[in-house]
């Protein structure tokens, strides 16, 4: 998590007086600190004021590096991105797929650079890449599976079955069969699916524990999806398992807004308010508990908005929708955040919302998402 | 294979996303009214730290005195990656540390600046910005500029690295603008007007050996004229050039003096010639100190401009074609009068006795003694 200036030293250190006199001598100009932006403090000499594992190590600028190497490094990225929830590492893995010579890209490399994109929410441009490796390798299941991610993510069960088939034919077993169940319950019988997959992951005790994680978390994005009350009991089986994975925690605790459980909300996003999604989350729940801080991080999280769309790549349209919807009131700007949010997501979360927000906002347009979505947007 | 799935599975299923923060971004704020420091630059600390060593003792976390210490690698960087330009010339630029700022993802170094040309008749009109790009190509830099008519919000990339801090003119206004500025300053500079009309008007009636003498050959006059004309422009253009340059620099009261004793002079010579009859000759010497006339108006319209060469060769465009327009309106007419009793019994007379009147005023006037 991001830190803010904390003291290393003991309260009797007393480090203020002697310091304000260095400063004056250090930075004479420091009060004339131009007037915008935020305000300007010199901090304590002693004052921690960054955690250096924050930042990250990039690769030497001028290093060569093999094409494996860098798969390896841009892999860390991903990881760091996905367990800070921090876009920044991705940053980073993208300027190192850019040194690499485009006679050296294998097929790893263009997997990498989808899973970049997709994070990225650029997914034709990870479509593309997945084409690429899927030429070179047929059966690539780590490629197909992403794939599969992203069809769902954009409701083309068409494409999601048909990776899903290609995953069963190259990789059998609790990962193909939870894409499988996923897909049939979109038809008939959805609780059927459902039930399938729970049997499937109860026998299936021999799989590798990340297929069973994803079976688990499968099933609990599933019984959301389909309002059923075991989805409580999946989502924090899942949340046990990996207490660090954002997703499922964000995931879980929107499941429990839903279950009008605000208080438990306010406990498990406790130190998770730099995650924009957690945050959004939270502060709809202290506002539905009435909790004191409720205001506080609304403001901040304002302030996160403000700087978003000053830099016009806004990934966030699904926070900034829930955030107009359900602290600010303002369903008007909810249902345009939610609509621009559909263009690109088009999964149960991003459904329910554009609903809902088409409803407080009085869109009866808005509502027929599932039937006819041209014609809404 | 599996720790590939697992790096990937998760961040593929996110639906509504657990996005967080923001991705790295500078912060860039411009206000020319704070002369201190105009420019200020809030930089993320994760940012700096992944392309100086920060950290002194290596323990893993930053102090604030850790990082004072690296003042000069700090400066270094920037000042080797944002330059502020002034048209083609770079200024110097002053770095300092103000203190530390907090944005919505974490700390951020305050630095501010201020480019040495801020205060010189050349204003800055770009920035350009290279940190953090070759690392991370989603790095940008969030500017706001103030003006008189609010903030303004833009956006620097690896491809749009250039800020332009006004809305700096195309070269064909700037032309424009100098041109015009140029044919004002003669019209309503009256002292160049009269000096150019005591120049001109021998070209019909001249005194020689005591005697008023009619020029009759229009051809004759037009060329008397012509070459005048060609080598006052041709001397004043000279001294606007140096003068604008910086090359040579004379003190304007005197400046403005001497071209008001040459409007007596020229105006006496009118009368009796004791300057000589090549008035070309009479026109080029006094056309220099003219030239450093125009010189110092220019430079109180240079102020901002970066296109220093186009708005002097437009200003001086500009003169010329006042005077041109002087010279079509003026020849005919004193060409058409020449031999009328009036003209060279009253108004040649009385005009050379005016403006030998006024010459004296202005000198009188503007003598610093």
């Amino acid at each position: 998590m991001t830190s803010s200036v904390s003291h290393k030293g003991g309260p009797g250190l007393c480090p203020g007086l002697p310091l304000s006199l260095l400063m004056v001598l250090l930075f004479p100009f420091a009060v004339a600190a131009a007037s915008m932006g935020p305000s300007v403090s010199i901090p304590a000499t002693d004052a921690v004021i960054l955690q250096m594992e924050e930042s990250g190590q990039a690769a030497p600028a001028q290093a060569v590096m093999s094409a494996e190497d860098l798969v390896n490094q841009v892999r860390i990225h991903i990881e760091h991105s996905r367990a800070t929830g921090s876009p920044r590492p991705l940053g980073l893995a993208q300027g190192l797929l850019e040194r690499l010579p485009q006679a050296q890209w294998t097929g790893d490399v263009y997997l990498m650079r989808a899973t970049v994109l997709q994070r990225l929410h650029r997914f034709d441009e990870a479509e593309a890449d997945l084409n690429r490796v899927l030429q070179q390798q047929p059966d690539n299941a780590q490629a197909w599976l992403t794939r599969y991610s992203i069809a769902l993510v954009r409701d083309d069960l068409e494409t999601a079955d048909r990776a899903c088939q290609y995953l069963r034919q190259y990789r059998p077993g609790l990962l193909a069969e939870s894409c499988t169940q996923e897909v049939a319950s979109y038809a008939e019988q959805p609780e059927q699916a459902v039930s399938k997959l729970s049997r499937a992951l109860g026998t299936a005790s021999g799989a590798h524990p990340v297929e069973r994680d994803y079976a688990l978390v499968t099933l609990a994005v599933m019984a959301s999806r389909l309002h059923l009350p075991e989805a409580g009991t999946y989502w924090q089986q899942s949340l046990l398992q990996d207490p660090d994975d954002l997703y499922r925690r964000a995931r879980y605790a929107d499941w429990l807004l839903d279950q009008r459980d605000p208080e438990t909300v306010v406990k498990i996003t406790q130190g998770y308010e730099p995650i924009d999604t957690l945050a959004v989350l939270r502060a709809i729940a202290l506002k539905r508990t009435g909790h004191p801080d409720a205001n506080v991080l609304s403001e901040d999280l304002e302030q996160r908005f403000a700087e978003a769309r000053w830099r016009g790549e806004f990934l966030h349209q699904w926070e900034y929708a829930r955030f107009m919807l359900d602290v600010k009131n303002e369903p008007d700007a909810a249902f345009i955040a939610a609509r621009e949010n559909w263009k690109t997501q088009r999964a149960a979360p991003d459904r329910e919302l554009l609903i809902r927000a088409a409803a407080a906002a009085g869109q009866p347009s808005g509502l027929n998402v599932s039937s006819d979505d041209e014609d809404m947007l | 294979m599996s720790k590939i799935l697992i790096a990937v599975l998760f961040s593929l299923l996110l639906a509504g996303g657990a996005q967080a923060h923001k991705a790295s971004d500078s912060f860039l704020y411009w206000d020319d009214t704070h002369e201190d420091a105009p420019g200020r630059l809030d930089i993320a600390l994760v940012d700096l730290a992944r392309v100086i060593a920060l950290d002194g003792d290596n323990d893993g976390q930053l102090l604030w005195s850790e990082l004072v210490n690296q003042r000069g690698s700090i400066i270094g960087y920037l000042a080797s990656r944002v330059q502020i330009m002034s048209g083609d010339l770079a200024c110097t630029t002053s770095w300092r540390l103000a203190g530390l700022s907090r944005h919505s993802d974490g700390n951020y170094l305050v630095v501010e600046f201020r480019p040495d040309c801020f205060d010189t008749a050349r204003a800055p009109s770009d920035l350009s910005y290279n940190l953090f790009f070759d690392e991370d190509p989603m790095h940008r830099a969030l500017v706001m500029t103030r003006t008189e008519g609010g903030d303004r919000l833009t956006v620097l990339g690896p491809d749009q690295q250039n800020l332009a801090f006004m809305d700096t003119p195309s070269l064909w206004q700037t032309a424009g603008e100098f041109i015009w500025e140029g044919m004002v300053h003669l019209w309503i500079g009256y002292d160049h007007m009269l000096f150019l009309l005591a120049l001109l008007l021998p070209a019909a009636v001249r005194r020689e050996r005591g005697q008023w003498v009619v020029e009759n050959d229009l051809t004759k006059a037009v060329k008397d004229v012509a070459l005048i004309v060609t080598a006052f422009t041709a001397a004043h253009s000279v001294t606007l050039v140096i003068a604008t340059l910086g090359v040579v620099r004379l003190p304007i009261e005197w400046v403005e003096t001497f071209i008001a004793l040459s409007i007596v002079a020229v105006a006496i010579n009118i009368i009796w010639p004791f300057l000589g009859t090549r008035r070309y000759l009479v026109g080029f010497g006094f056309g220099l100190i003219h030239g450093f006339g125009f010189a110092s108006v220019l430079s109180d319209f240079l102020v901002g401009t970066s296109s220093l060469l186009v708005a002097l060769a437009s200003f001086n465009l500009g003169v010329e074609l006042a005077q041109l327009a002087v010279v079509v309106g003026v020849v005919p007419v004193i060409f058409l009068l020449r031999n009328q009793w009036v003209y060279q019994q009253v108004i040649l007379p009385v005009g050379v006795v005016a403006i030998i009147a006024t010459g004296s005023f202005w000198v009188w006037e503007r003598v610093p003694l």
